[in-house]
């Protein structure tokens, strides 16, 4: 399965986005707050890692639509495995 | 020999007391132990599993009839059993006292708690034994956001306990999504015979 791994710089920002993310509703999204895996360095510590399939971009105009700051996104392919993969986003 | 405890409109934890005395006094045979609601039920098997016995569970009008096999055969095939566990227990027992971790804020405090479970099932060894007490249950009833990471500790083969006195305190007895329910004595030899105990 794929996994998807949203850091942030400041634990605000990644409890506001736990909290607006979850308040979106978008459907079928599968995610849970975790401690930010030992290989990503850059973080504040809280990470939000989605399972399966994820349409990024919407949670990402979440995000944006509320003014709250990421520090990346990461991917990778199975559970537990493979290193995590940062994804360049296009900026607006 | 054989041995029968009838334990029926006894209270918890009655039963289980009345039921580890008669394995207690047997040094090979069965103990039948009869009880007529299903926490008495869960925690009669319990004491069996926690005890290696082979147990049995019927029901007849409502009444449970729990057969347990004190058999020293059984014992040398569990020891096989826990050799082959694919994920190594530490001796550690952890009891999660509140649905929240550390002091300062809750709120953090929740976010902390949701990514120590989390955690647990990412790093191995992994604990024995997790209990749960006063809010702390609140992490194995509906509603909780760490449920899929208990079951896969559960999977796993880690005992996941939460306090019945406790579910019963806030309601939530219904409510309860992963691992079993049980009483305090079950509580204090859990705590007393793990080699490393850890209060969060």
């Amino acid at each position: 399965m794929q996994q998807w791994l949203l850091v942030f710089d400041s634990t605000h920002h990644a409890m506001a986005a736990e909290s607006r993310i979850k308040g979106a509703q978008l459907e079928e999204l599968s995610f849970q707050t975790i401690p930010t895996p030992r290989q990503i360095t850059a973080s504040c510590g809280l990470s939000l890692l989605f399972q399966g399939a994820v349409d990024t971009d919407l949670v990402l105009q979440v995000l944006k639509a509320h003014d709250i700051e990421w520090a990346g996104l990461y991917q990778r392919q199975e559970e537990g495995k493979a290193p995590w993969v940062p994804v360049e986003l296009t900026q607006d | 020999m054989n041995k029968e405890v009838d334990a029926r409109g006894l209270n918890c934890p009655i039963p289980v007391i009345q039921t580890k005395k008669a394995l207690e006094s047997l040094k090979e045979g069965s103990v039948r132990a009869i009880v007529d609601n299903e926490t008495a039920k869960e925690n009669v098997s319990k004491l069996a599993k926690s005890m290696d016995y082979r147990y049995t569970v019927s029901e007849t009008r409502g009444d449970f009839y729990i057969d347990i096999f004190k058999e020293v055969k059984y014992r040398e095939m569990k020891i096989m059993d826990l050799e082959m566990d694919p994920v190594p227990k530490s001796d550690l027992v952890v009891m999660i006292s509140k649905d929240y971790m550390g002091e300062g804020s809750q709120e953090l405090g929740r976010i902390l708690m949701k990514g120590y479970l989390y955690t647990l099932t990412e790093v191995a060894p992994m604990p024995r034994a997790l209990i749960f007490i006063n809010s702390g249950v609140k992490l194995t009833c509906a509603g909780s956001e760490s449920l899929n990471n208990l079951r896969k500790m559960e999977e796993n083969g880690v005992e996941v306990i939460s306090c019945g006195t406790c579910l019963d305190y806030f309601n939530l007895k219904s409510l309860l999504m992963v691992g079993g329910i049980s009483n305090m004595y079950n509580i204090v030899e859990h705590l007393n015979k793990a080699g490393n105990t850890l209060q969060i």
